[in-house]
């Protein structure tokens, strides 16, 4: 049994939506929903997270995949998303589950897909069992310099004419222009929203778990300081049962070819199984 | 502590998926041009994997196509980075 896909219906627009039901369409205990990452991030990671909601089905819990407005199947053009929209689409997934008296709800944010995912929360009335990350993006801003350097690097590798630096890139969004980079053409509005944004700055609701996974590889399994320190922070100061956990797998949304991060996949529905509060 | 040279070897070798051994990669090893796997989406995910892993930040004017010329020249500019 794979997912069943539909529309779902948005104030905003048509989302693209694949629900995976528990195996042989049983009563789901709980449910997921996937908050995705950004741009190519996002088409390296689908494997990953059609894998994890196979994976989820045969331990009967259901999987809720959704595509923001402006990428995938859905509705718009990347130039016209924005982070309220996506928000506000999370919402709508949420609610979708909601009204099929879904049980418990949790949900897994990826990447960027963590950041957007506080944000969301805090931003409507959610009453979520567990929050999970993978390979959360601490820094907005750190993260869309690193994405505008993928026209540095095009640049610097003869594709372009002029000396292209992330300064003037900067300056051309702040101007209120798009820029185009590696395909996707960013907004000025959406790149102000996540520029702005930072882990450090969002606090998981509390009576939430939250289990952050981070990959590491054979060779480095240190967590970085500065993200132990946020969340013992998340521990200390909001009395949060927030937990960092170093899986070995591989980098599956920046590989070249498209990996299945099997670990992850496997230790993300342990937390689940083991978990009696179901 | 192993050696800046070996931690560069590895992330290299990792973030590209290369198959070929460490040891098979010297100072003098061509990679701009000589590694197909490393186009400029590579370039990101290199710098990136560095600044993740030495935790330090890098300034787009630190960069440019010498930098990637060979992994001499890139091994330069972690211990660079470094100080």
């Amino acid at each position: 049994m794979d997912g069943e896909n539909f529309f779902l219906n948005t104030v905003e627009g048509k989302i693209y939506a694949i629900y995976y039901s528990p195996t042989g369409n049983k009563k789901p205990n709980a449910n997921v929903i996937i908050v995705s990452p950004f741009a190519e991030e996002l088409n390296k990671s689908r494997k990953a997270i059609s894998e994890f909601s196979r994976a989820c089905a045969e331990i009967n819990i259901g999987v809720l995949v959704i595509d923001l407005l402006g990428t995938g199947e859905s509705e718009g053009d990347f130039r016209d998303a924005h982070w309220g929209k996506w928000k506000a689409n999370i919402f709508s997934a949420y609610q979708w589950l909601r009204q099929r008296d879904a049980g418990s709800i949790s949900c897994v944010g990826i990447r960027t897909g963590a950041i957007l995912l506080l944000d969301a929360i805090n931003s409507n009335d959610y009453e979520l069992s567990k929050i999970i990350f993978w390979q959360p993006v601490v820094s907005g801003g750190v993260f869309l310099k690193q994405f505008l350097r993928l026209n540095l690097a095009a640049d610097m590798m003869g594709a372009g004419l002029g000396k292209v630096t992330i300064q003037s890139l900067r300056d051309i969004l702040a101007s209120g222009k798009n820029v185009e980079v590696a395909g996707y053409e960013l907004s000025s509005k959406l790149f102000h929203e996540l520029d702005s944004l930072s882990l450090n700055n969002l606090v998981p609701p509390s009576r939430t778990q939250v289990r952050w996974f981070e990959i590491v590889s054979e060779k480095f399994q240190d967590v970085s300081p500065k993200k132990q320190q946020l969340v013992n922070r998340w521990r200390k100061e909001n009395k949060i049962d927030a937990e960092i956990i170093t899986v070995r797998d591989e980098p599956f949304w920046a590989t070249q070819e498209i990996v299945v991060p099997r670990n992850l996949i496997e230790i993300t529905k342990s937390f689940f199984v083991n978990d009696n509060q179901l | 502590m192993e050696s800046t040279l070996d931690t560069t070897k590895s992330i290299l070798i990792s973030t590209l998926q290369l198959t070929c051994e460490a040891k098979s990669l010297t100072l003098d090893t061509k990679l701009l041009g000589n590694i197909p796997e490393l186009d400029s989406m590579a370039v990101v995910s290199l710098i990136t994997a560095f600044e993740d892993h030495f935790d330090f930040i890098v300034d787009d004017d630190e960069i440019s196509a010498d930098t990637f010329e060979t992994l001499g020249a890139l091994i330069d500019f972690v211990e660079e980075k470094n100080k």
